[in-house]
């Protein structure tokens, strides 16, 4: 461990090469047994159940290889094959228990009708809400990752008007400090490289907004392949043209967040590479950072 | 009273979403069966007052396995609106994308949703630990259809990879748009999708079509099981291209044995049964109903979308059997077996529409948003009929509707009979009435995705209706 | 042999400096500031060995030539080459780029004389005010430099004994020095030789002087951004353009909408911030 405490060149020093050099940590870390495998519960509220599906996209690490080394997930909706009250009844062995374990939360809370606008199951013929799950793990955890728009501060889910009442993560837990990992979804990196930090070397270093730095420290706008033509002035009339999106909407300059160097779906792509940013990965999305698109604004 | 018993199954996992279901079994069979959205989130409401073009990519976010299928219906029920007539290449490059959605989807619903109800998977790891004690296939094959679920993984990543490479990320693209598509993909981007493609189709041909055969031969009885109405519909897929003609399935359905053809002027969406008030029947385009909770005979808050009244199947199974490709039955299992058929079936179509891209083709527009405006998208996605609705009045929307397949295949009774899924489960017999397996088998051939269907629905109190015990 | 001693010293504060961005590197765990310390060790380095070439040379020559210490000092050439100082040029012009994402010493002529404005910015700034650090297109690096300097600042003062070569040079006399090597140039002009398209870069009116026009709230809802209108919004009595300001795409920033009075919004957001004022071009008074 003391020796990947200081980066020294040749080794780059970009935060992809980072994350990377901690991935390779943490096998080693398991394989010479200093690292304990933990627990992981991955809890789906209020949302879309997309950061799974995230999580499943991810290259290097992959899914299989957080399953297998990384954690032992011993809750997910999606993906778990026990159901039913036997699913539920490890939420509450955990939450009753005292083993440690690190909680994942995607999805929003919903609190209208003290949460009965989102239920995560059924126990003794009760239903459990995801407020319920929610605080009961949440106070247990000895981490808390917020995953996800949603869990950050409600995301889509508490888009207006919010029938729902849905609010982020750190609503209904005031008093945790809660890792907060915002996108929609997030990238797999993000959560994998948090996770990896949290076993290998404790909390990651967070900015104000308890956003890992490693990932969430640098302005789109500032990385941004099309930069060039911002500074030029050359801006896009439709999507599709390769010149800066900014007069079409693109939330690139308020947006803090390692996309355009990461990349997507193992690096081959990013929603600029398309179309416009809309800030998934900034607070407020969706709400403060519509409308995405126009064609009318005043260019000059 | 004696052998009734209530089950309450909830969550029902390795599905999109949060289901639960209540039935009651006498005599070891189901005798009442009730499937419930318990998320609510309003996507509708969401959308009333923002910018039109906002739609396609919000929408997107009520469902996070599926959101391909949302922009491709939101962009269609937009140009609708809006008059654009798109362009064959805009057709193409959005159902190329579209199809990569349909990989992704149908590779994993089967491998890491629905093959662990057969296939034991490796114990040491708590996500696969299970009670369930009727694993049938022999050690050996079990084994290497566990691997596969593993492999698999690498081919569901790739797919959505291909996805990414046009549409910039997957889940939630940013490449579907009115016109069809945002980036013109170059050569390069051609080839990449190209040879990913090949990949996907080889292991669909050799491992995921053969286990599922392998799946379907040590559980037979799921030919007999989950039947449901009967009725199959489609609003048409990858159809009515100009030069291609169609490569799936027309626009049809199929009532009473009979195949006709598919009109949107049937769908009509009942809450007699539901916790609405308004008109008892409704068409996609009325007002949306307003939420009453006190409602006399009212059960749960989930809508109940019919075809001229009678409710329907809609999804792979669907598609295959209305154009003609396989006719072998309608039940649990022949619903597996066709989602592994239509995914070597997409991979062929998304070939011949590869071959048709002409690369750098822009198409793209400044699109002028009216004054006021309607359209309608209908679309068939992954899991089935996918419709938008949409109006716009002093340049916003004023008014969203949208029903997924999973609101046809998990719909709300109506006065005449009871939902498709529900029905499916109807009289089925069960083994073990303390570990039914059954169950969970026949609710995930039909590939629920609760996050869609309960984009309306809410939960209510307590099940009032069920006083029987 | 002033000129020996300057250069001793300079090595002596080289070799100083590099312990201390060791033991920084050892001892944050800040990928940040390991990366701006590695960046500085690096310099430092190479500085280094400049040095000691420089005066094994000097040491062949030392006797028959006399050195003259403000023509061939070091320090000054390698500030002269890498950073072009940019005198009495206007607000508006671009930055180059490697100058200004390079770690620099706090004292260093060129930062004090391009941005004074920075050294005013709280130093969490670049971390928590995501929203506010592109409030202006006309200086396109200001947020990467920002972004750069903040840790950078803090090794300053904390390594400010171990400095003290720096202050040799005076920042006065620097930019005279490059002012005379290089003529002032217009930048836009030399850098981007594709002018049809360019932006319009307006000239800015000196912000205490906002007097041009007066904006009733009416009228001020007209300039929403769109379909023509230029984007203005309203902060304290005074009107400011933002059409073409980076963090206002679509004309709308965060949810708020061009063509109103944000007084409220901003004292709520960006309280302590009125730097980011200073950076909007103002275009009259809301009355
Ligand atoms: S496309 Fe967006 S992020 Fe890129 S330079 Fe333009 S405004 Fe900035
Ligand atoms: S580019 Fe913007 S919208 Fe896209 S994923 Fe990154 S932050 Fe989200």
């Amino acid at each position: 461990m003391k020796k990947l405490d200081i980066v020294l060149p040749p080794e780059s020093v970009t935060n992809e090469a980072i994350a990377q050099r901690l991935y390779q940590a943490v096998t080693s870390g398991l394989e010479s047994g200093h690292v304990k495998r933990k627990k992981l519960v991955w809890l789906e509220l209020n949302g879309c159940s997309g950061n799974i599906i995230s999580l499943l996209n991810g290259f290097q690490p992959d899914f299989e290889y957080a399953i297998t080394q990384m954690v032992d997930i011993v809750y997910s909706n999606s993906m778990m094959v026990e159901d039913g009250e036997k699913a539920i009844n490890r939420l509450f062995e955990l939450a009753e228990g005292d083993e440690d374990f690190i909680l994942g939360i995607e999805g929003a809370v919903a609190l209208k009708n003290e949460g009965m606008y989102h239920l995560v199951g059924n126990r003794n013929g009760q239903p459990v809400t995801g407020l319920q799950a929610a605080k009961m793990l949440g106070e247990k955890a000895s981490s808390v990752i917020a995953i996800g728009a949603c869990a950050v501060d409600g995301g889509p889910s508490a888009a207006r008007p919010n029938l729902s009442q849905s609010v982020g993560l750190q609503t209904v837990l005031d008093n945790r400090e809660i890792i907060k990992l915002p996108g929609c979804p997030v990238h797999p990196d993000w959560f994998l490289g948090t996770l990896a930090h949290l076993l290998l070397y404790g909390q990651p270093e967070l900015d104000q907004q308890q956003r890992p730095k490693m990932f969430y420290s640098d302005l789109l706008h500032d990385r941004c392949p099309r930069r060039p033509y911002f500074d030029k002035g050359v801006f896009s009339e439709t999507l599709g043209e390769p010149y800066c999106l900014f007069k079409l909407g693109c939330r690139g300059p308020v947006t803090r967040i390692d996309c355009p160097t990461r990349q997507w779906n193992g690096h081959v792509n990013w929603p600029i590479g398309a179309s416009t940013c809309i800030g998934c990965a900034q607070s407020g999305f969706p709400d403060r950072m519509a409308p995405f698109i126009s064609y009318n604004t005043t260019r000059e | 009273m004696s052998g009734r018993k209530r089950i309450v199954i909830n969550p029902v996992t390795r599905l999109s979403g949060f289901l639960e279901l209540d039935v009651t079994v006498e005599d070891n069979a189901v005798a009442d069966a009730k499937t419930k959205g318990v998320m609510f989130r309003g996507f509708e409401q969401m959308m009333v007052g923002r910018s039109p073009f906002d739609a396609i990519y919000l929408t997107q976010r009520i469902c996070g396995i599926c959101s391909t299928a949302h922009s491709v219906a939101s962009s269609t029920a937009l140009e609708d609106a809006l008059g654009v007539e798109v362009t064959e290449q805009g057709r193409y490059i959005r159902d190329i994308i579209h199809c990569c959605e349909f990989l992704q989807n149908h590779l994993r619903h089967f491998y890491q949703y629905t093959l662990p109800d057969f296939v034991k998977m490796p114990p040491e790891y708590p996500l696969f630990t299970s009670d369930n004690n009727d694993y049938r296939i022999p050690k050996e094959i079990n084994d290497s259809l566990a691997d596969h679920y593993f492999e698999s993984l690498n081919y569901s990543r790739l797919a959505h990879q291909m996805l990414a490479v046009l549409g910039g990320k997957a889940p939630h693209n940013h490449g579907v748009f009115v016109g069809g598509f945002t980036t013109p993909p170059d050569a390069e981007k051609i080839i990449h999708i190209k040879s990913i493609l090949d990949k996907i189709s080889n292991f669909i041909e050799n491992k995921m079509i053969p286990d599922t055969y392998t799946v379907a031969k040590y559980y037979p009885e799921l030919f007999h099981l989950g039947g449901g109405p009967g009725n199959l519909m489609s609003y048409g897929a990858f159809n009515n291209y100009k030069e291609l003609g169609t490569l799936y399935t027309d626009p049809l359905v199929y009532i009473n044995r009979k195949t006709e053809a598919f009109d949107s002027k049937y769908i009509e969406e009942k809450i007699h049964y539901s916790w609405y008030k308004g008109n008892e029947t409704s068409r996609p385009f009325d007002e949306i109903q307003a939420p009453d909770m006190d409602k006399e005979d009212a059960y749960t808050f989930v809508k109940a979308p019919r075809y001229k009244g009678v409710p329907m199947e809609v999804g792979p199974l669907a598609r295959l059997w209305l154009s003609g490709e396989y006719r072998n039955g309608i039940s649990a299992m022949d619903r597996t077996i066709a989602r592994s058929l239509e995914a070597k079936k997409i991979a062929v179509i998304m070939k011949v529409l590869i071959d048709q891209i002409i690369p750098g083709t822009h198409v793209q527009k400044r699109w002028q948003v009216p004054e006021k405006a309607q359209g309608a998208g209908l679309v068939e996605t992954t899991r089935g009929a996918l419709g938008h609705w949409v109006k716009i009045e002093n340049n916003l929307i004023s008014f969203y509707q949208i029903i997924t397949p999973s609101a046809w295949d998990f719909s709300a009774s109506d006065e005449s009979s009871k939902g498709t899924a529900e029905l499916a489960l109807m009289h089925t017999p069960l083994k073990d009435v303390e570990n039914p397996v059954e169950l969970g088998r026949i609710l995930r051939s039909f590939d629920p995705c609760m996050s869609c269907a309960t984009h309306v629905y809410r939960p209510g109190k307590e099940v009032k209706s069920i006083k029987v015990f | 042999m002033a000129n020996h001693y300057t250069i001793d010293s300079e090595i002596s504060a080289a070799f100083s400096e590099i312990q201390y961005l060791i033991q920084i590197i050892y001892s944050t765990g800040n990928p940040y500031a390991r990366n701006l310390a590695l960046n500085q060790l690096c310099n430092q380095t190479t500085h280094l060995k400049f040095l000691v070439q420089f005066l094994q040379t000097e040491r062949n020559t030392a006797l028959q030539q006399q050195a003259k210490p403000n023509a061939t000092h070091p320090f000054q050439q390698t500030q002269t080459h890498t950073i072009p100082v940019q005198a009495g040029v206007e607000k508006n012009q671009i930055v180059p780029t490697q100058a200004s994402r390079l770690p620099q010493p706090k004292n260093s002529p060129q930062q004090l004389y391009q941005s004074p404005r920075l050294l005013d910015q709280p130093a969490e700034a670049p971390y928590h005010s995501t929203e506010v650090l592109y409030q202006s297109t006309h200086i396109p690096y200001q947020s990467s430099r920002g972004l750069y300097q903040t840790p950078q600042t803090q090794f300053s003062s904390a390594s400010n004994q171990s400095r003290q070569p720096y202050q040799i040079q005076e920042p006065s006399q620097s930019a005279q020095i490059n002012q005379s090597a290089q003529p002032p140039f217009q930048p836009s002009r030399l850098l981007y030789p594709d002018v049809q398209r360019q932006r319009q870069i307006q000239s800015p009116t000196p912000a205490g002087n906002p007097n041009g026009q007066t904006f009733t709230r009416e009228q001020l809802t007209q300039f929403t951004g769109m379909n023509g209108m230029p984007a203005y919004v309203a902060v304290n009595g005074v009107v400011y353009d933002v059409t073409n300001n980076a963090a206002w795409s679509l004309a709308t920033h965060f949810g708020l909408k061009a063509g109103n009075d944000l007084t409220g919004e901003f004292a709520s957001c960006h309280a302590g911030q009125n730097w980011i004022l200073a950076q909007l071009k103002p275009v009259g008074r809301l009355v």
